[in-house]
């Protein structure tokens, strides 16, 4: 190739220029040659997000060794007997605009650093020419929690991407199942340290102790266990969660989909990608992977409830899926990001729903051994017995309450509570404690102004920390929290301090510095 | 002399009236160990079941 066209600089401002003076040049000839030929949908809502975010140039980068498809080629399109290039094309997103008459590298020479958007990377497979791909996610999805931040390198210059990893299936070396894969596992390798295999070393590891059919082509998928086996190969601990059928009315089916998206967000909001196997109606099964989740307006009347028993009688507080109508899902099949909400509710009619989830796999870590389910469970179990005696705190705790539960890693927790602004007492407290690599959360914040919880005064009231590599019966607590005196309380604040080994203390300790501190608000991509 | 041994809901009460620091006696850490497991077991097994169901339901769905 002539080294010149190696590297090309484009300006764009709609769909049409792209596909005029991008695509035609490197599509597959073939297939694209009419000019009206539908662009495949995960290609054109990769094009719309990026333009969403401001693009305005795009620099088009030939022959891209990409180790993802080269694995594929390998598997499988080297086998062919027709030519396949080996090489892909990659499109980086800017969004500065070129000036006329300058070169690529006179362009990358000058372009800020914020001006890069992300990167497309395009297979020449005809229908799945979307290979490797990170974006951050458009405006309207809020919280897009499982995600992390990838160097990317043009020409001797460095940018950066913030997002998540998002691939459409070949429909050869893999299908919607191993692309779900691909994409938290690449999601994951930086953050947890495993391995993130390419997409013919998934389809590999799946079939090795089970194969149902020849593996390839694998146009016919994985089941659930081939699935798992995968992600267990690649160093992490994948749960199982299963869901029976959605129920066939609608106020029962409302309750359904509460339930499921009850289950699921702790997960999310732990920024642990999750697999989800969906089944519609009228079609086979397909794999998605859930990275976030929606953040609308909710009153009072809305909350979805944890209720605690106490011997008064019972007490509701709000459970922090309150605020979630729908979730965001990487889809190989129709693009990144996009909205996973409940068709019953919807306006218009997804193909795909909550209702028609079947299992979710979310992918733990190792060592994580209580699920989010029975870490929140232990949680409201504990509240019930430190709230037992406390008449006077029960009569404002009622629906101002929020539960939230998520996974954190210890040093991500220091972190916080370094840059938090808690009681000093606490603040060493939390630093010096004795911590196991990971720790379940519970966060208890005042519900009045959780809806605006980044921009509002602070609004948490304590945590509940717990061992998840202990059994739930034996109330695996590390440290309870509650600042009393921010309940209008005429009492000190709480701290309650477990020595999880055998003989070990438990320690009751009044804090009398509290503070209200900020909830922890992650960083969205 | 008889000691007392106070639930974790009146130890905790009764610190934060007093305002004095204290810890469970190794009596009260077991009399709470005894009654968080018998408050929460039927929960959690529960939730475990489910799990061991679902296996079973799950080996024959395939994602293509």
């Amino acid at each position: 190739m002539d080294n010149a066209k190696r590297l090309h600089i484009v300006n764009v401002s709609s769909i049409d220029d792209i596909r005029n003076d991008v695509l035609n040049d490197i599509l597959h000839t073939s297939w694209h040659a009419a000019s009206d030929a539908p662009l495949s949908s995960p290609l054109e809502q990769t094009l719309i997000i990026a333009l969403e975010l401001g693009c305005k140039s795009i620099l088009v980068q030939g022959q891209v060794q990409d180790p993802d498809y080269l694995a594929e080629y390998a598997a499988y399109y080297s086998k062919l007997f027709r030519n396949v290039d080996r090489y892909c094309h990659r499109l980086h997103f800017f969004k500065e605009a070129a000036a006329a008459d300058q070169s690529a590298l006179q362009f990358l020479d000058t372009v800020a650093q914020d001006s890069y958007l992300g990167f497309a990377t395009i297979r020449p497979l005809p229908r799945c020419e979307v290979g490797v791909t990170i974006l951050p996610p458009p405006k309207q999805a809020h919280f897009i929690l499982s995600h992390d931040k990838f160097p990317v390198h043009i020409a001797g210059r460095e940018f950066e991407v913030t997002g998540t990893p998002f691939m459409q299936q070949d429909n050869a070396v893999g299908a919607c199942a191993q692309a779900s894969i691909w994409m938290a596992l690449r999601t994951l390798r930086k953050k947890v340290g495993n391995s993130a295999l390419d997409p013919a070393q998934i389809t590999s590891a799946a079939t090795r102790f089970l194969a149902l059919n020849r593996t390839m082509p694998n146009r016919e998928g994985l089941s659930h266990s081939q699935m798992i086996e995968a992600v267990r190969s690649a160093g992490h601990a994948p749960l199982t969660i299963m869901f029976d059928e959605a129920p066939h009315e609608d106020e029962e089916k409302l309750e359904y989909v509460k339930r499921v998206k009850r289950l699921l967000y702790p997960y999310v909001e732990s920024e642990i990608p999750v697999i989800l196997g969906v089944f519609p109606e009228t079609n086979e099964g397909h794999a998605l992977l859930l990275i976030g989740h929606d953040w609308p307006q909710k009153k009072p009347e809305q909350y979805e409830k944890v209720r605690l028993r106490l011997a008064e009688g019972s007490l509701d507080i709000a459970h922090a899926v309150s605020w979630t109508d729908g979730f965001f899902v990487h889809n190989d099949n129709t693009g990144p990001y996009q909205p996973f909400v409940c068709r019953t509710v919807a306006t218009e009619k997804p193909y795909y729903a909550i209702e028609d989830i079947r299992f979710a796999i979310p992918v733990l870590p190792n060592g994580v051994f209580m699920t989010a389910q029975e870490a929140e469970e232990t949680s409201a179990k504990m509240l019930q017995y430190i709230l037992s005696r406390l008449g006077d705190v029960l009569k404002v705790w009622s629906e101002r309450i929020v539960f939230r539960t998520y996974l954190s890693d210890k040093h991500s927790f220091r972190k916080w509570v370094l840059e938090s602004a808690m009681s000093d007492t606490l603040k060493t407290h939390y630093r010096e404690k004795f911590l196991p690599q990971r720790v379940w959360i519970t966060e208890l914040s005042i519900a009045d102004a959780y809806q605006d919880a980044m921009d509002a005064p602070p609004i948490r009231i304590g945590e509940i920390i717990l061992d998840p590599t202990d059994d739930p019966k034996d109330a695996p607590f590390l440290s309870i929290h509650i600042n009393l005196p921010a309940l209008g309380v005429d009492l000190p604040g709480l701290l309650l301090d477990r020595d999880p080994n055998p003989d070990g203390k438990i320690d009751i300790k009044n804090l009398t510095d509290e503070v209200v501190y900020a909830c922890y608000v992650r960083k969205a991509a | 002399m008889t000691t007392r041994i106070l639930s974790l809901g009146d130890a905790i009460f009764e610190a934060l009236n007093t305002r004095e620091d204290r810890a469970l006696s190794p009596e009260e850490r077991g009399q709470f160990y005894r009654e968080f497991n018998a408050g929460i077991s039927q929960e959690i097994e529960k939730i475990r079941e489910t799990q061991r169901r679902a296996s079973e339901d799950l080996k024959n769905l395939t994602l293509a």
